[in-house]
């Protein structure tokens, strides 16, 4: 099981800037959880060949907040995809968490999104007159878990986002921040290597889109939780501390943001949120 | 995956649609009913038939002449030479391991008593009849040795005759009826058998098998050779376990005192009950397989209710599918989640039509004269069917959903 724990560093490399999640033993090596290396996605329609990527490097450590930004064709959705596992590069190589993910076959990439990735989707995408719980339980139950420890680990990560009491709520009753905050926990049960949110605030209004952020910057700063984003809008890279951008099928930019914004209105972190989800995974 | 929380998630599932899964089971219940309900009148038929025959007499063998086929379609055909006394005689000396022996000797006569007639089979008979066919008279009195010694010109009535020559509430006994304008004395009325597909078994009257003979039909009834002919021997077997060795003698000892050849079929035919149930059994065994056939249709159309529920339902829950493959389930998870709502749909409407079946077979028992037999066997065959029905027809849709691409299915709209 992977550690909640993650070990982060301070190092200001441009790649991976300034993180700010607890490094308790002071180990500063940089982790990688994301190496992709020369990345091709080449469609066949007719003759004509379409590069939806084009030849992308991607490395990103345990730790960081990070958005890949571009228009839509730009290729981002086909990285996305890719990252997730969800699709398989034409060409290159990809190492998710030290496993080569190119040669997996569907079953194994099955697996390795159930252990080692958590999806929040810009709909949210929870099963309707099912309660916020069984929701959150639904990837456990693909791992094999136990009803008892399902149910704990599921009540614990709800807690996380601040449902704690909305367990045996229908997800058609929560409001669509509630929601997504029900899709997040159900990202987060598994104690995944990256977290893949695509467009998490696109549904919402700017309040419960401002909250989301808020949640994703304090799971990231407290439990060290890898958060890759995946969107247009640049309101949301401005909250991460790192922007992808890409174009055409290739990157066109990698920057870190100077000027993030800190989406919690207080920036203490309130919640022993960290102790819950270890306690409830041990 | 735990075959637990498949069942689970199965369940979640149908309840969230109560309707359309009700529905859906509707056509699985109304052909498992269906099944089982013909099935168990078929076997009900089946248990009435042997019923009727047993209600003849215990190992009751009958000799007729004349070839009787086997089988459905049957029938007596064939050069029917006459079995006679002389024959009688010689079963009688010759035959071990039987209890009884006896002849009688039927043609059909008109009764008259007053101005009112009936036309029916008188049929001699003797002493030992009531005893070898299980028949006793209800009042007054059976033929009896010194009738038959005597040649009495008395008559035992069938219930059928008894109702045709006599006025309700008059008492037929001691009355004289003609029998062929021979007068006869009424001794006795015979216990009523009832209506069955064999006829009407109360229509027969029974005299002493001398009389019939010597007096009523006199030439009629002598052969070419001059012997009394008789229209039926019936030989009571000792026990159950000689009656196939008993027919093989009968059969035996007639086919030299006819002198057949070897290689051709007998001209006449020595059947046990057992054998004329089978008979009649072959031709209501066709019937309830075919009642059953038909009723199995009606699970196939419920079948195919399932398949294109299911296929609705896929297309339905493509999101749900996409998002189940993102968050880590194999395609044989989707396939074995799709597929156990198939088979639950059809078992839970399965267990319903047996429900329905047992109220059908209910009912059927209420109006007809026989009681429909639900047997285990049905019960299983018409359970395993609709969990067949549903593997079968589940299969299909739950292949499309195992095989929906993550990507496309979660950005299905």
């Amino acid at each position: 099981m992977i550690s909640l724990k993650r070990k982060t560093n301070d190092s200001s490399d441009v790649a991976a800037p300034r993180l700010n999640g607890q490094a308790p033993d002071g180990n500063a090596s940089l982790v990688p959880v994301i190496e992709a290396h020369g990345i091709a996605k080449i469609y066949r329609i007719g003759d004509i060949e379409v590069r939806a990527l084009d030849g992308v490097d991607v490395t990103i450590h345990r730790g960081e907040l990070t958005a890949i930004m571009g228009p839509s064709g730009s290729g981002k959705s086909t990285l996305m995809n890719i990252l997730g596992c969800l699709d398989q590069p034409t060409r290159g190589t990809y190492k998710l968490d030290g496993v080569d993910v190119e040669k997996l076959n569907d079953d194994q990439l099955a697996a390795i999104r159930n252990k080692k990735i958590g999806f929040v989707f810009q709909s949210f995408n929870l099963l309707r007159r099912t309660s916020a719980i069984d929701n959150v339980e639904q990837p456990l139950i693909y791992a094999g878990v136990r009803a008892r420890e399902r149910r704990e680990r599921a009540a614990a990560a709800l807690e996380s986002v601040g449902l704690g009491n909305r367990l045996k709520h229908y997800a058609n009753e929560l409001s669509g921040g509630q929601q997504q905050r029900v899709a997040i926990a159900r990202a987060l049960v598994t104690n995944p290597s990256i977290i893949l949110a695509d467009e998490p605030t696109g549904n919402l209004d700017s309040k419960s889109g401002a909250e989301i952020m808020c949640l994703f910057q304090r799971l990231n700063e407290e439990t060290g939780v890898t958060v890759i984003f995946v969107t247009h809008d640049s309101r949301i890279a401005q909250h991460t501390r790192r922007v992808i951008r890409i174009a055409d099928g290739k990157i066109v930019g990698d920057n870190a943001i100077t000027d993030q914004i800190i989406a919690c209105p207080d920036k203490a972190l309130p919640n022993p949120v960290l102790e819950k989800l270890e306690h409830a995974a041990a | 995956m735990l075959l637990r929380e498949l069942i689970k998630l199965a369940l979640n599932t149908l309840a969230a649609n109560k309707p359309r899964a009700f529905l859906t089971m509707l056509g699985i219940s109304i052909g498992v009913g269906a099944v089982i309900a013909l099935m168990s009148i078929g076997a009900g038929v089946q248990d009435y038939i042997t019923q009727q025959f047993s209600s003849a007499g215990a190992n009751l063998i009958g000799v007729v002449p004349g070839r009787i086929q086997r089988g459905p379609g049957g029938g007596a055909f064939g050069a029917q030479a006459p079995l006679t006394m002389a024959d009688y005689r010689a079963v009688a000396a010759n035959t071990p391991n039987i209890i009884d022996i006896s002849a009688d000797f039927a043609r059909p006569a008109v009764f008259a008593y007053g101005n009112k007639t009936s036309e029916v089979n008188v049929t001699g008979v003797m002493a030992n009849f009531s005893a070898i066919r299980n028949w006793n008279a209800r009042v007054g009195r059976m033929i009896d040795e010194a009738d038959v010694g005597g040649r009495s010109r008395v008559v035992a009535l069938g219930q059928t005759v008894a109702n045709d020559l006599f006025e309700p509430g008059e008492d037929p006994l001691d009355k004289v009826i003609r029998i062929n304008n021979v007068p006869f004395r009424v001794i006795g009325v015979m216990e009523s058998k009832g209506a069955s597909f064999l006829g009407d078994q109360d229509a027969v009257a029974f005299i002493p098998l001398s009389t019939a003979q010597e007096r009523l039909f006199g030439q009629q009834s002598l052969s070419v050779t001059g012997e009394r002919i008789v229209s039926t021997i019936y030989l009571q077997a000792a026990s159950d376990n000689v009656v196939d060795s008993v027919i093989a003698s009968v059969d035996e000892l007639l086919r030299e005192r006819r002198r057949i050849p070897a290689d051709e079929p007998s001209d006449f035919s020595a059947l046990s009950q057992d054998e004329l149930i089978n008979t009649f059994g072959a031709v209501t065994g066709v019937l309830t397989v075919f009642l059953g056939a038909i009723a199995a249709i009606s699970l196939l159309v419920g079948g195919i209710g399932i398949m294109n529920i299911m296929l609705v339902s896929v297309t339905e829950r493509t999101r749900e599918i996409g998002l189940r493959k993102a968050i880590g389930a194999r395609s044989s998870a989707i396939l074995t989640q799709f597929l156990t709502e198939a088979v639950f749909l059809s078992l839970i409407g399965g267990l319903i039509g047996i429900g329905i079946g047992f109220g059908a077979a209910f009912l059927v028992s209420q109006f007809a004269d026989f009681r429909p037999v639900v047997q285990a066997s049905t019960i299983l065959l018409a359970v395993g069917f609709s969990l067949a029905v549903g593997l079968f027809f589940g299969i299909y849709p739950a292949r499309r959903a195992s095989r929906l691409n993550p990507i496309d299915a979660l950005r299905f709209e």
